[in-house]
Formats: structure tokens, sequence, C-alpha cells
């Protein structure tokens, strides 16, 4: 077989591999689909206090900086559901804007839901920031912030 | 050598070098996804948020720029949302102001080439002339681009008054 014809063949690999890995890059829209179906899927097992649902999306080592600047734990933040402590009154949440770098995406919206939080309900709508990260296949939450909108006097 | 053994010879080597550049791709992703210690992650980000805070007091715009990744999202502690040319114009134009820095209590997660950084920050800032001297709790998402931890999300939310 002659010297070219190998390099030929040679190229056409690495091209058929190229477009593997190409391939293996899911399209943003996808992947902001893939984002958004297990954000509904945490809004609705918030809403019901589904702890199974809430212990596979949050992620073990989640970071969680409520309204009130308090640092939340996983193991605090799904108490509150299980407890009660936390409750959601009405649900309202949109406005979304993605970024996504990879396996990892971070999603900023608002939330104008009515909260109920050891007792006091909050109608002040705020901001949020979530990074969801690919794990093991699965779109789990490392971080969640939250910060009220400053309302004008 | 017939027509078909030499076919079949070449498509041997085709799979063959498929497989090679198959591997060869795995080891390179696999070498990004890991393996740098998250000690010296968490120093290499420290650093990059040092340089951060530097450059806003020094108003230092290309640092800044090199800093902060193009689709950054910031959320203030009123709950606005910018994005990057809105906060470095904010930092060049003097409405933003560190009068002083100073934050701690750091926690870190790091997820291959995405870091969460949170901590506490009790920096004064001059905002559009108001000082802000209240303490306040802040979570930054960096992301590894080209070699480099740049800064893509970032969200502060004051600490409340545990008395009201």
């Amino acid at each position: 077989m002659s010297a070219e014809r190998i390099l030929r063949i040679g190229l056409i690999a690495l091209a058929c591999s190229g477009i593997a890995k190409a391939q293996s890059d899911v399209p943003s829209q996808a992947v902001q689909q893939e984002v958004l179906k297990a954000e509904a899927s945490r809004d609705e097992a918030m809403q019901k206090a589904d702890m199974a649902v809430l212990n596979r999306i949050y992620a073990d080592n989640v970071v969680i900086v409520n309204t009130r600047g308090v640092h939340l734990t996983k193991a605090q933040r799904l108490a509150d559901f299980q407890s009660g402590d936390l409750k959601f009154l009405s649900f309202d949440q949109g406005d979304y804007s993605f970024h996504i770098y990879g396996d990892a995406v971070v999603l900023n919206g608002r939330a104008n839901s009515v909260v109920q939080f050891h007792g006091k309900v909050n109608r002040v709508p705020r901001k949020f920031t979530l990074t969801y990260v690919k794990l093991n296949g699965e779109w789990r939450l490392v971080a969640q912030s939250e910060t009220l909108i400053d309302q004008p006097q | 050598m017939s027509e078909h053994t030499y076919m079949r010879k070449e498509l041997r080597i085709a799979a063959l070098l498929v497989i090679v550049a198959l591997g060869m791709m795995g080891v390179a992703s696999s070498q990004e996804a890991t393996h740098e210690p998250d000690a010296d992650i968490q120093k290499a980000i420290l650093a990059a948020d040092n340089e951060r805070y530097d450059a806003m007091q020094k108003k230092d715009m290309a640092a800044l720029d090199r800093l902060h990744g193009d689709g950054l999202v910031f959320i203030n502690t009123k709950g606005r949302m910018l994005n990057k040319a809105e906060y470095l114009e904010e930092i060049r134009s003097g409405a933003l102001k560190f009068l002083s820095v100073e934050t701690d209590d750091y926690t870190f997660c790091i997820y291959g080439d995405t870091a969460i950084m949170s901590g506490r920050a009790k920096s004064v800032v001059e905002y559009h002339g108001v000082v802000n001297k209240k303490p306040r709790r802040f979570t930054s998402v960096f992301i590894k681009m080209h070699g480099q931890w740049v800064l893509v999300a970032h969200q502060a939310t004051l600490i409340a008054d545990e008395s009201n």
C-alpha cells in the first residue's frame, strides 16, 4: 500500500473521530431543555416536599445562600422542606437566561413566588443564580443564590 | 493480492486509526477533567479573585476584562442584574468603588473546570454615591478557560440583621 494511500485513510479516520467528538457535544438548545427539565422537577418537588427528587437534584455539596444571606447546606435546605419551615404559598418563576460552559450551566432568573419561611411570609420578588453541573450524566444543582429586588421607596 | 483483500486490509488500518484517534481524544479529555489538587485550584481561584479586587481598586480595565468571562452575570445586593459591559462600566465610571476590601469564611466546591466559591464580604463599598458597610454573603462561579480561571457569575446578598 502506498504511503499516500495510508495517509489518505489516516486523514479520513481523523475526520471521522472529529465528527464523533462534535456529535458528543450536545447543542446548547438541548442543554437548556435538559436543565429546564431538571429545574421544573425541582420546582414541583419543592412545592410537594418530594424529598427523593430534591435529594437527587441537589448535589451533596450544594452551596445555598438564601435571601437573608444565610449559607445553607443540602441537609439544612432539605430539612426546611421536610419540616414545612419552608413552604411555597404560590409559585411564579421565570425570566430565565442561560450561560453554558461545557458541563456547567449558569441559570439566572426572577422569582415572584410567595414563600413562608419559619412562619414569615415573603412576597418580595427576588433574583437568583442557579448553577447546574452534569455529574454522572445527571444535571445537579451545585449552587443557588437569591437576593431580594430592591423596591423603589 | 486481490482488490477485495486489499480493501479489507485498508479498512482494518482505517478502523485501527479511528480507535487510536479516539483513544488519544479520550486521554486528552480525561486530562482536561482532572487532576490538579483541590488545594491548588483554591489557591489559583483566590489569586484570581485578589487580582480582580486589586484591578477594581486601580480601575485596571484590561485586567478586569481578562478576569471576567464575556457571559458574566453579576447580581448585586439590590437585586440588579448586570452583564459584563454594565458591570465594568460601573467600575470605570466610579459608580462602584471599593473603599476597603475584606472577605472571609470561604467555601469551595470544585467540579472539574467549574468552581463555586462562597464567602462573606465586609468590604466598604460606595455605590452610586451611597456607602454600604453592611456585611454580605456572596457566591462566585469561576470557569477555567484557556488555562485561566475567570469569573462568570457572582451574586451578593446582604446578611439580614437577626433581630429583624
